[in-house]
């Protein structure tokens, strides 16, 4: 458990760089074909990051935060496809640019950390030869200037003794330190954009404020933009400058952290900071709340809100709702009419 | 590692001593008295002699064995009855043979196998799937003999390409005599080894660390080479020492139907001559050979394996 | 727009029957294969074929033809009839010396699963050492002993084939022994050899049946081996093995003697693979094909 929500109060909303987002992500729908029917995981998503700055995705497993990372990368495992939408990254379309222009740009433009780094690391190279590998082939250095490069990244990430531990497997390393050996590779490249599939979230609570504070050193040295991904609102709330919450595939809420964890306006935005818990007890004498219900079937999803057989404010007129954010996408929005 | 070898080693040995034990039983199940069935007619009473002695048949049982282990751990297994020369200069003469058929069988296999098994690998569908296991059922019903003399009928009479039979001298024409016997043998193998292969693959393209290699990057090939193939040796390596077995009983066939001079041959004839001396340490050889094949293959895997190198 | 949607549904219903192998559609093949074969060689005398036995010299060496479909042998013998024959010879073996096995197998396997301990250690230990050599090795060995022939096969096969069922069955065992019905026969007393017989036993045939069939086909080409190899069945019996051993002087001039028996062998062995394969996705056991 993290420690309680608190985003400093009165804190001004950062700047918007005049370039513009650096990353503008407008109706992306990824589809999933199955026996039952298409799925959805990612419906008519449409949200950006500024430059330098922080978007958080938060929602709960299933609700298509982490298959919205891939789609980005162009990752999206078969048989899913992007099935339409546009993502535009420092004003190039990456939907429907060619295997090889996507893999180009990633690992150089565009870098990602994942959930379990144990897993996410090769185990039979060592770990010195996987960011060497990185450094070498995205940055063409030689053997010689990529090893003193991932020296040099070993230590500013805090792995110690850098040059002994870069000849070290992977199954040596804490799941912290292969957390921060991730972040190597992933920031070799000096990337301006760095994706975060629930960083700390397979880590131990006292390694993961280290991590997050590393990924915030980083982010502020290199002028990166991050987006992270997380079912964890405190994460979200310590590190993220904005943030968009996604549930069975929809965004529902869109704003500044501060907007959207103070003030939420969608039923299940306040739902979930409420099942946050908190060393106060509820009103009602509880400890811990959740939320009725489960996650819908997305392959049975039908148009409307999906969040309606949950929401205690449902409306009839909501199983037809057009869940379409249409606003500026700096604005505070939300998906829901009534709250 | 030394202790792991060390283990591994001590399990190895009942079996080889059971091994042992088996091959030394070999004669004393003989209904009737082997030695007589051994030499046949023409003996006299003086080789009787020899023989009863030379096994020991007289003493009680235990101190038998006893003695036949004294005769393996030094090598002496007498000679052989129908040619007289000594057993362990006729195996030695003939274990190249086989030993080079058997390599020269994996890498035949492995270089079909492994480019066949990426391809369905990165199809993962129900139509490599079902063509592997026809292919399986397929190999797993055909006897070996009988694919060896399509292949000679084919390759070696109707097109000339190989020769029909026997072992060539030089290198070169060694290896060509060679590679019809390997490729009959290497038709079993490979289908084994592309659906282990694949499966291997399937589940280690699935892994988060190719998707993470992918997220960097890095290109097909080079993840194909450096993710994927890494780790699927171990699995070829373990697939390849379990199908030692079936290599060695290919080649006692195999053997045969090409007029090779190997161990297989050896063990068919030394049965159709009733050559007990031959046959028991034949038995003995092939045992210790599989089993010392299985400890190798741990070996290698060990090594290979970074997390249980260490 | 109909003929599209009607195409799709064919489309669908095509690849549902390519779905294959396992499916009632393999195991009618795998039974029609078996079957057929089974009916055909026991049927022999009465069936319309020359005697398998009877020379003809003018006519030797004839390719496949209306009169003899699978053309004649060096003898002028008309090779389908000798196929069909050697089928009595060949199925009969790998019937007998598979279910025998697996008698045997289940019963060493039961003991050795249910009392454990030292019977275990023994028997398991055993099948040990018989499973570091290859089958045809231990079963030529054993022809040494008894001497070459069709029943020292049968004798060699038997002995070295129980290992198999035993392993699977006494794996089964130690999982079987701590359900209920087994933990309530005990309680109630009833002996050991009821419990394991007339209780465990019936359970314990599942796992064993798909190799049931794959060892019939192992088997029967254990025979065909050794038969070429001349250790098997001695002339002039009928013998798929021993028939093709006997065109490879002819290969070049009568493909047809050598080529044609190994077809059937490969036809029966892959409509015994096709039952197990049914047999294992339905009723559950160890895969078909060893290495």
């Amino acid at each position: 458990m993290t420690a309680p929500i608190s985003v400093a109060p009165g804190a001004p909303p950062p700047v918007a760089d005049e370039r513009g987002a650096i990353l503008d992500v407008t109706d992306l729908t990824v589809m999933f074909p199955t026996e039952r029917g298409a799925i959805r995981p990612v419906h008519d998503v449409t949200f950006s990051v500024e430059h330098g700055q922080t978007l958080g995705i938060v929602g709960e497993s299933g609700s298509g935060k982490s298959v919205s990372l891939r789609a980005l990368l162009g990752l999206v495992p078969s048989p899913g496809r992007i099935e339409s939408g546009h993502i535009r990254f420092e004003g190039r379309e990456l939907v429907g640019a060619t295997a090889a222009e996507l893999r180009a740009m990633r690992g150089r433009d565009i870098g990602m950390i994942f959930q379990d780094p144990m897993a996410s690391l090769n185990p039979v190279l060592t770990v010195g030869d996987q960011l060497t590998e990185v450094i070498r082939v995205k940055l063409g250095l030689g053997r010689r200037a990529a090893t003193d490069r991932a020296v040099e990244l070993f230590e500013r990430v805090g792995i110690h003794p850098a040059s002994t531990r870069l000849r070290s497997y992977p199954h040596q390393f804490s799941g912290g330190m292969a957390q921060r050996v991730m972040i190597a590779i992933a920031v070799a490249t000096r990337p301006r954009l760095l994706l975060a599939d629930e960083p700390t979230t397979a880590l131990d609570v006292s390694v993961q404020d280290q991590v997050l504070d590393l990924l915030e050193d980083l982010r502020r040295e290199e002028g990166m933009s991050m987006i992270i991904v997380s079912h964890d609102i405190g994460i979200i709330a310590r590190t993220c400058d904005a943030v968009a919450v996604m549930y069975a595939g929809r965004l529902l809420e869109r704003g500044t952290v501060d907007q959207v964890l103070r003030r939420p306006r969608h039923p299940y935005t306040r739902m979930l900071l409420a099942t946050v818990p908190s060393l106060k007890p509820n009103v009602d004498g509880t400890r811990l709340t959740s939320i009725a219900g489960q996650l819908p079937d997305l392959a049975t999803l039908t148009m409307g809100c999906p969040f309606a057989p949950r929401c205690a404010q449902a409306l009839p007129s909501c199983s037809t709702l057009d869940l379409t954010l249409d606003q500026p996408t700096d604005a505070h929005v939300s998906a829901c009419p009534v709250a | 590692m030394t202790g792991f070898v060390a283990r591994r080693g001590l399990h190895a040995v009942p079996v080889l001593l059971g091994v042992t034990l088996l091959s030394f039983l070999l004669i004393r199940i003989t209904p009737g008295d082997p030695v007589a069935l051994m030499l046949g007619l023409r003996a006299t009473p003086d080789e009787v002699a020899f023989w009863h002695g030379k096994f020991a048949l007289d003493d009680p049982l235990p101190l038998q064995y006893l003695a036949f282990l004294k005769s393996v751990v030094t090598l002496d297994f007498g000679d052989s009855i129908q040619s007289r020369i000594p057993v362990t200069d006729l195996i030695g003469s003939r274990i190249g043979t086989t030993l080079s058929l058997m390599v020269y069988s994996v890498l035949i296999s492995i270089t079909i196998a492994f480019p066949l098994a990426i391809w369905a690998a990165m199809r993962a569908n129900r139509m490599s799937d079902h063509g592997i296991k026809l292919a399986m059922m397929l190999t797993f019903a055909m006897p070996a003999f009988w694919v060896g003399l399509i292949l000679i009928q084919t390759f070696s009479l109707r097109l000339g390409w190989f020769p029909a039979s026997g072992l060539r001298q030089g290198i070169l024409p060694y290896v060509w005599s060679l590679t019809l016997p390997a490729v009959t043998i290497a038709l079993y193998l490979s289908p084994v080894l592309v659906r282990s292969l694949r499966t291997t693959m399937i589940a280690i393209l699935r892994t988060d660390y190719v998707e993470a290699a992918r997220a960097r990057g890095l290109s097909d090939a080079r993840v194909m080479r450096r993710y994927v193939l890494r780790n699927s040796l171990t699995s070829t390596v373990t697939m390849i020492g379990l199908s030692v077995a079936g290599l060695i009983g290919g080649s006692i066939v195999v053997e045969n139907v090409f007029a090779l001079p190997g161990i297989g041959q050896l063990v068919v004839q030394s049965v159709t001559f009733r050559d007990f001396p031959v046959l028991q340490a034949c038995v003995l050889l092939i045992g210790a050979w599989i089993i010392l094949a299985n400890l190798v293959t741990d070996l290698v895997n060990a090594r290979l394996d970074p997390r249980t190198r260490l | 727009m109909t003929a599209q949607a009607d195409y799709g549904a064919a489309r669908v219903r095509w690849i549902r029957l390519a779905r294959f192998p396992v499916g009632s559609r393999a195991l009618a093949v795998g039974l029609t294969i078996v079957l057929g074969m089974a009916l055909l060689s026991l049927l022999a005398p009465w069936l319309p074929i020359p005697d398998p036995l009877k020379q003809d010299i003018k006519n030797r060496l004839q390719p496949p033809s209306i009169g003899h479909l699978f053309g004649t042998d060096n003898l002028g013998r008309d090779m389908l009839s000798r196929v069909i024959y050697a089928g009595q010879v060949d199925l009969l073996l790998g019937f007998v010396t598979a279910t025998c096995s697996m008698v045997i197998g289940m019963t060493l396997g039961a003991f050795a699963g249910f009392y454990r301990g030292k019977r275990e250690t023994l028997i398991m230990r055993t099948v040990d050492v018989l499973l570091a050599l290859p089958f045809l090795v231990l079963v030529i060995s054993i022809l040494a002993i008894v001497g070459p022939g069709l029943s020292g096969v049968y004798i060699g096969i038997i002995a070295v084939s129980w290992v198999i069922y035993t392993r699977i069955t006494c794996a089964e065992m130690i999982q079987l022994r701590e359900r209920q019905f087994i933990l309530a026969a005990r309680t109630l007393a009833f002996s050991d050899r009821r419990i394991i017989f007339r209780h465990a036993l019936p359970n314990l045939v599942r796992p064993n049946l798909a190799w049931y069939m794959s060892d019939i086909v192992l088997n029967i080409l254990a025979l065909t081996s050794l038969s070429y190899l001349g250790l098997g069945v001695q002339p002039p019996t009928p013998e798929w093995g021993a028939l093709i051993s006997g065109g490879q002087t002819f290969l070049l001039k009568a493909w047809w003697i050598s080529t044609l028996p190994g077809l059937v062998v490969v036809i029966v062995g892959v409509g015994f693979v096709l039952i197990g394969e049914w047999v294992t996705e339905h009723i559950g056991g160890e895969g078909v094909a060893r290495a």
